[in-house]
């Protein structure tokens, strides 16, 4: 087990830097091509030679390989790497922050929309899944797979901004009407986005429809897993002992049933994490999908890299972990 | 006075980041938590709860961007402000500006004034202020705005080999030579060409004064800023979340520049979810509706819309570096197959106002129709192509950047030319922002390119000599013309602005013949307040008066 | 953003499943495939589904079957006019039928999607099958760069690659998916390779001196090939979706380009006051990105013995 463990966090340590001078390639290659971020901060204004350099030379954008289109800049890379070993992960191009501050700043934000939008697919899913499962071809099975067909179906822009319009402001706006009203809902859960005064609650509908896509991924997993067991050998043989058919299907099916379910649902927190880059932007969520996106338009490599470094990385220990709880359920893994 | 530089380019992305509307139902939103009966007009009190976006700098040697300012104008005050009625230049915390050669100019100081921290507001206080934002090395976005004080090409450098391997040396100076105080309440100023419209341009946050402690740690003063304002700083910047101000003990003027109790500035990254706030009661002043939800928001809450002219400019610029556009008559004919209120109408929803000649209908010194070919006239710009001898190129290629639909107009404008003048087109428009400067500032463009313009200060020269003067900082077109740039000359040193401002309309004159660019049309501001909003104040050249909005009260 | 292919991954388990059973079944592919083909002739979901599809690929092949309008040819007075006789999904913004940009809108969406599934195919179909083939360090190589790519967000990854290449066609956006997206299929396929490779019919067929390359293409590929298409059919539903989502973010086609995806993002803020620019045109999507994950569905039903 030990072993296993060590061979796997080593394996991460290239993919890390590979996914970092990925990232770092890509953002030399479109600094290369489409010239100095720098120089759109201006605008239709057009700065002096003196101001783009000075401010070049702050942003570590003075480097002359980004000017040769394909150089890789290896040199710029090692410097980076050794910066981000200290810590220091640059500054943004706009408003000239530390990187570690924005994504220090941001992340509070989207680990509770994620941690909503997770419990949410995680319950609701499973349950879906486990009803749809245990009456396989019947009336719910067919309504658990077209809804979440449908659901995966629908962008996920439509499904956040028709939700905002009308739960939120709609729907919302009639309960705000009423002074009676819990205030909690009304304001709160309701919240036509994120809004400081409601830190939980207003990242509640945004959270949910975080989850919906995800949600709909888990419930059919859960139904194929089922139906695989539900017919596996050690339930006939359960059944011809003669056991409660619920205890057949709360402890014997549903257990086995759930193992690749949980090792999903945690590779799918890692990609909660890793940034809700629209359902933050649709209900004003500041947290790192957001700014990734923002940074990504106005080429603020820096932030970019932090930023997708960082959600690779989340993402790349919750696959880790979730190998690991594999291994210790299935002892078979380890030996591979 | 005001840049909008990135102000544009938000409105711009937004149209790219759309949304649904809401149902049909027309009730306003109202937050009976803070509106009330019998609530007695223009009292102080409250929180005003107001739409922003993330500001760049709550600096005010480095914030340029519209964002920044809006917040910076409530934390910090200058030399001269603008009166809300009426726009025009006013003593802020000068006693007086004078100058009798519109070249040295001499600033006399209100005494009493502090920082918060207790620091006096005297001359060293701007000067440093100036000082620090000329310096190049400091890299402040308003540095620009020092260009006209003597002594600011010492204060920067520029890197002998480019983007190569030599660093920039260090500039000759570090303070500009054109500052001298003469006391703790007088200093003087030391221009490098007269310029009458010089006291109008103090109003801008760039020229706010800066306190010493604030320049020794800029970084700690930009996140809790050490202002001399109406208000000041509740706790810090919570960037991408909010800022709150509370209003200052230390103010000494006007006591009606803090009407409410608190200003909430609330971020959001899309429009759209913004007004979706406002929808749902959560905003009390949204200053820039979504341009595509704005005739939406006039049916629903046309009572509470303020909707005045605005002074953002939109121009096709045209390539006088190329053979094709040399001839006026080309740029003539091209000007008049355009008919623009049909494109206002179908793609913005009227937000745009056509534009009739190179300066914003706000301004001082405005006429209307100075540009006679900016009607369509097909007829007439069919018979101005012939006598030139018809069109020498190839299709004509409309530029424009990538990615915030521009090319929805573009092809308007495109379909238009080629219905009057029978020219087809193509569009380019996949090049990015910083590239598709790179290609203006280049000359490269080899056809007629989409550029805006926002006033740097309230004198309409700013409209003429960026643009069009020779050598000018945004003359993209490469238009040069002596005798436009000598009228401009004496409008700087014209003994006062009402002179000055004769001689910039006979230039835009020259303009309106030549036709350098082909002026598209003005920005129209549309502001959105909530029902809780007892009154609301827009002042012309220095937008949405935050401060001076009064809350009704319970 | 969740995966690039969700319901893919998510039943990846069953999948692997599958293609085990099926490679216990040897020589018995003909008769799953035609068995499989029999289910799905009477499966009403598949049949409706293949039918949509057949529709939607008909526009895109052949607009001029659905609509004689040129797209192109527009009066901007007409703008955001509602729909009338004539011109059945009323005008656009710019005041051009809505109808035959509905029509002609179906051929870039589709394009992205069909060029991308090839893609993954035929990327992540080769990787996988060499790292499950050879292993060792092969296998190793391919492993870490299929763990680079996966930890990339999808639309994080995105974004930056379409900022990066700064023109945004249909190519480009094609090649994007295709990256972000090979490493689904490379998974799966090394998996279906990797029960397939040590069973006693491969193993006969090496010692009668049967080379690499034949082993593979002949014996161990017919394995994955009912996994991988199970896989490609939700991906395509994926990629048209994607498509719209990119369009939506700034980062997708742009326009005088006509697609679904810009068709939705340009028209939303409308919805109120003009409905049907957006009903259209995201029917449509919906439509056809419902139908492939049916299909897909329906095809793994098929396909997996067990579930018969």
């Amino acid at each position: 087990m030990g072993r296993y463990v060590i061979r796997r966090v080593l394996q991460f340590i290239p993919t890390v830097l590979g996914t970092m001078f990925l990232l770092h390639y890509l953002t030399s290659l479109g600094i290369q091509l489409t010239g100095n971020p720098v120089r759109a901060l201006f605008g239709d204004r057009t700065p002096t030679p003196a101001m783009m350099a000075a401010l070049s030379e702050r942003l570590n954008l003075n480097d002359p390989c980004l000017t040769q289109t394909g150089n890789p800049c290896i040199g710029l890379f090692g410097e980076r790497l050794v910066n981000i070993a200290q810590w220091d992960f640059g500054i943004s191009l706009t408003g000239q922050r530390e990187v570690t501050d924005i994504i220090g700043a941001a992340l509070p934000y989207t680990i509770r929309i994620a941690l909503i939008g997770f419990v949410f697919e995680a319950f609701v899913g499973i349950l879906a899944g486990v009803l749809a499962g245990l009456r396989s071809g019947g009336f719910l099975d067919y309504f658990v797979k077209i809804s979440t067909t449908l659901i995966i179906a629908v962008p996920i822009f439509v499904l956040g901004i028709v939700i905002r319009e009308f739960v939120a402001v709609k729907f919302g706006n009639q309960l705000r009407a009423d002074p009676n009203f819990p205030e909690i809902i009304s304001r709160g859960f309701l919240a036509a986005g994120y809004k400081p005064d409601y830190p939980w609650a207003s990242l509640f509908i945004p959270g949910l429809v975080l989850g919906a896509t995800s949600l709909a991924v888990t419930a059919r997993l859960t139904r194929t897993s089922m139906v695989e067991n539900v017919r596996a050998d050690y339930v006939r043989t359960a059944r011809a002992k003669g056991l409660m058919p619920r205890r057949i299907t709360g402890v014997h099916t549903l257990r086995n049933s759930l193992i690749p379910v949980v090792t999903s649902l945690g590779v799918d927190l890692g990609v909660l994490m890793g940034g809700a880059v629209v359902t933050e932007t649709i209900f004003n969520v500041p947290g790192i999908g957001r700014v990734a996106a923002q940074s990504a338009r106005t080429g603020d490599a820096s932030v970019v890299i932090g930023i997708v470094t960082l959600a690779a990385l989340i993402f790349l220990v919750a696959n880790l972990l979730v190998d690991i709880l594999y291994a210790v359920l299935d002892p078979r893994i380890r030996y591979e | 006075m005001k840049v909008r530089r990135s102000a544009t380019i938000a409105v711009a992305t937004a149209m790219t980041m759309l949304a649904v509307a809401a149902c049909s139902s027309s009730e306003t939103p109202t937050d009976t938590k803070t509106s009330g009966a019998g609530a007695a007009a223009g009292q102080k009190g409250g929180d005003l709860r107001i739409y922003a976006t993330e500001p760049a700098f709550l600096l005010p040697t480095a914030g340029d961007d519209m964002p920044s300012i809006n917040v910076i104008r409530q934390l910090y005050r200058g030399l001269v402000k603008y009166n809300a009625e009426t726009g025009e230049a006013e003593m802020d915390l000068a006693e007086s500006i004078e100058s009798s050669d519109q070249k040295n100019w001499t600033v006399k100081l209100k005494t009493g004034y502090t920082f918060e921290n207790g620091e006096p507001v005297n001359a060293d206080a701007f000067i440093r202020a100036w000082n620090y934002a000329a310096y190049s090395p400091n890299a402040q976005n308003n540095a620009y705005f020092m260009s006209r004080i003597a002594g600011i090409d010492e204060m920067s450098s520029s890197d002998p080999d480019g983007d190569g391997p030599k660093e920039a040396p260090e500039p000759k100076a570090k303070e500009l030579s054109g500052l001298k105080k003469v006391s703790d309440t007088e200093f003087t100023v030391e221009l490098k060409d007269p310029f009458a419209g010089f006291p109008v341009t103090m109003g801008y946050s760039g020229f706010f004064p800066m306190a010493d402690a604030c320049l020794k740690d800029t970084k700690a003063c930009n996140e809790t800023p050490i202002g001399n304002g109406p208000y000041k700083i509740e706790g810090a910047w919570e960037h991408n979340v909010g800022i709150t101000l509370v209003r200052s003990d230390t103010w000494k003027g006007d006591a009606n520049d803090a009407m409410a109790d608190k200003l909430s500035y609330r971020i959001f990254a899309d429009d759209n979810a913004g007004y979706a706030a406002y929808q749902a009661g959560e905003i009390d002043v949204m200053e820039a509706v979504p341009s595509a939800r704005y005739k939406e928001a006039k049916a629903q809450y046309g009572d509470t819309l303020f909707e005045a002219p605005g002074d953002t400019f939109t121009y096709v610029g045209l390539p006088l570096y190329r053979d094709e556009f040399k001839d006026k008559r080309v740029r003539q004919a091209l000007a008049l197959s355009i008919d623009r209120q049909p494109i206002i109408d179908a793609v913005f929803d009227g937000r745009f106002t056509a534009a009739t000649g190179f300066v914003s209908p706000t301004f001082d010194g405005f006429r209307p129709d100075v540009c006679q070919y900016c009607k369509a006239d097909p007829a007439k710009a069919k018979q101005l192509l012939d006598e030139a001898g018809g069109w020498k190129g190839d299709k004509l290629v409309l530029w424009g950047n990538a990615g915030v639909g521009h090319e929805k107009w573009l092809q308007a404008v495109g379909d238009q030319i080629k219905a009057a003048l029978g020219i087809d087109y193509e569009i380019r428009v996949n090049l990015q922002f910083p590239e598709y400067l790179a290609t203006a500032d280049a000359k490269k463009f080899t056809g007629p390119f989409r550029l805006g313009w926002g006033p740097d200060y309230p004198v309409i020269e700013t409209y003429l000599k960026p643009l069009y003067g020779t050598g000018g900082s945004s003359n993209n077109s490469t238009y040069t013309n002596p005798e436009f740039d000598k009228l401009i000359t004496e409008g700087d040193s014209a003994a006062s602005v009402e002179e000055a401002i004769a001689k910039y309309q006979a230039a835009e004159d020259i303009l309106g013949e030549d036709m350098p660019v082909i002026p598209m049309w003005f920005g129209k501001v549309a502001a959105l307040y909530s029902t809780n909003v007892d009154k609301f104040v827009f002042n012309k050249i220095s937008d949405v008066e935050y401060g001076k909005i009064t809350l009704k009260q319970k | 953003m969740s995966d690039l292919i969700p319901s893919a991954t998510s039943d990846e388990p069953a999948l692997q499943s599958s293609s085990s059973e099926g490679a216990g079944a040897t020589g018995g592919t003909a008769s799953l495939w035609s068995d499989a083909r029999k289910q799905l002739i009477r499966n009403p979901i598949f049949v409706i589904s293949s039918l949509y599809i057949l529709v939607v690929s008909s526009m895109a092949l052949f607009p001029g079957l659905w609509t004689d309008q040129d797209p192109r040819n527009c009066i901007i007075s007409q703008s955001r006019k509602p729909p009338q006789d004539g011109h059945p999904f009323g005008f656009n913004i710019l005041g051009c039928d809505y109808y035959s940009h509905a029509i002609y809108g179906a051929q870039p969406s589709l394009s992205i999607a069909i060029g991308a599934t090839v893609g993954i195919v035929l990327i992540g179909g080769t990787l996988g099958l060499l790292a499950g083939f050879y292993g060792g360090w092969v296998d190793t190589i391919i492993s870490r760069v299929v763990d680079i790519f996966l930890s990339l967000p999808f639309l994080l990854g995105a974004l930056v690659f379409l900022t990066v290449v700064k023109v945004q066609n249909i190519l480009t956006i094609t090649m994007v998916l295709v990256i972000l997206g090979w490493t689904t299929i490379a998974r799966v396929m090394r998996g279906a390779v990797l029960s397939a490779k040590n069973l006693d019919y491969v193993l006969a067929a090496r010692s009668l001196g049967a080379g690499n390359l034949r082993i593979m293409l002949r014996h161990i590929l017919p394995n994955a090939i009912a996994p991988v298409t199970v896989l490609a059919t939700i991906a395509l539903g994926s990629f048209v979706a994607a498509e719209a989502t990119l369009t939506f973010l700034g980062v997708g086609l742009q326009p005088p380009e006509e697609s679904w995806g810009i068709m939705i993002t340009d028209h939303q803020v409308y919805f109120l006051e003009a409905p049907w620019l957006l009903i259209f045109p995201t029917t449509l999507l919906i439509g056809t990105v419902l139908s492939f994950i049916l299909m897909g569905d329906a095809l793994r039903d098929a396909l997996d013995p067990k579930m018969r």
